[in-house]
């Protein structure tokens, strides 16, 4: 009875069905690619994130830079516009010293051993 | 007993340190905290909230950009050198050794970026009113993954040195004749 009330009741709303399994069928979608999102690290390098807009512009962009060809002579006049283009950008490199600093020290962040320090 | 033991952590962190050039202000954090510490985060929890916010900006797009110019260093000039080598009679397999160790360091430090990361977000997530000690033990947490996050670009940079090195004994002894 119960079956036969079921199937009826899946036969007279299919559109509502088909809406309902649609909606739940996207949101497992969405879990699934949030998760990937989050676990292959793309979240932490994404800054179209909120809070991120004011530094987005900041991006520096590599993608003017050529870059040395894959093909041709090796000579040493190669060689050194190679070496040109390559230390240029070790320079660059260089120059940030990226993630120096103690930052996040207690004294850093004001965080005080007022006992020890009188 | 206790005491050798700290001590013979003091060495490694001072000898570590020295290594890479990097000065510990004040020594590896003790997560055991004092009441005056837990007090100094309550009563700083504000700003240091807002810190840690800016922090946590400020170096997603130090890793954004300094990951590109490693990856543009890899892709751009090492691999294209590489292959133009291995086109012709030359051998350019310590170039390719290092590149391929280059390639192998930058995962790890992607790895150690993500991790610093997530243990940024786990003290952002505490409530430093509520729960200082937790908090300040997050923190040295967090801290000591930032210095790994330092020692793995480091590594990179000594890697990229060490490829232009190699670069200048190919150009020498295989270009020129030099012995």
């Amino acid at each position: 009875m119960s079956e036969e009330q079921s199937k009826s009741f899946a036969q007279e709303h299919k559109f509502l069905v088909m809406i309902t399994a649609s909606i739940v069928f996207a949101v497992a979608l969405v879990v699934v690619s949030m998760r990937l999102y989050y676990t292959t690290g793309a979240a932490q390098l994404d800054l179209s994130r909120p809070g991120f807009t004011e530094i987005r512009e900041q991006v520096s962009d590599q993608e003017d830079f050529d870059g040395f060809a894959a093909t041709g002579e090796v000579n040493s006049a190669e060689l050194s516009s190679f070496e040109k283009m390559y230390d240029e950008k070790l320079k660059d490199i260089e120059g940030v010293d990226a993630f120096a600093g103690d930052v996040l020290s207690p004294k850093a962040l004001q965080i005080n051993d007022t006992n020890n320090a009188e | 007993m206790k005491s050798f033991t700290r001590l013979g952590v003091g060495i490694v962190l001072a000898l570590t340190s020295a290594l890479f050039g990097y000065q510990l202000t004040s020594q590896a954090v003790d997560p055991v905290i004092t009441d005056a510490q837990a007090e100094s985060v309550r009563t700083h929890c504000i700003q240091i909230q807002a810190t840690l916010n800016q922090l946590q900006q400020s170096d997603t797009l130090l890793r954004y950009n300094v990951g590109a110019s490693y990856r543009t260093m890899s892709e751009k000039l090492m691999v294209p050198l590489n292959q133009r080598i291995a086109a012709t009679n030359f051998d350019g397999s310590a170039l390719v050794r290092i590149t391929a160790e280059y390639n192998k360091e930058y995962q790890d430090f992607y790895k150690k970026y993500r991790t610093y990361n997530e243990k940024l977000q786990a003290v952002m997530k505490l409530d430093c009113i509520d729960e200082p000690k937790e908090f300040y033990a997050a923190l040295a947490t967090a801290r000591q993954t930032r210095t790994d996050v330092y020692k793995a670009s480091n590594l990179l940079i000594g890697l990229l040195k060490e490829y232009k090195k190699e670069v200048r004994t190919f150009q020498h002894e295989q270009l020129e004749g030099g012995e």
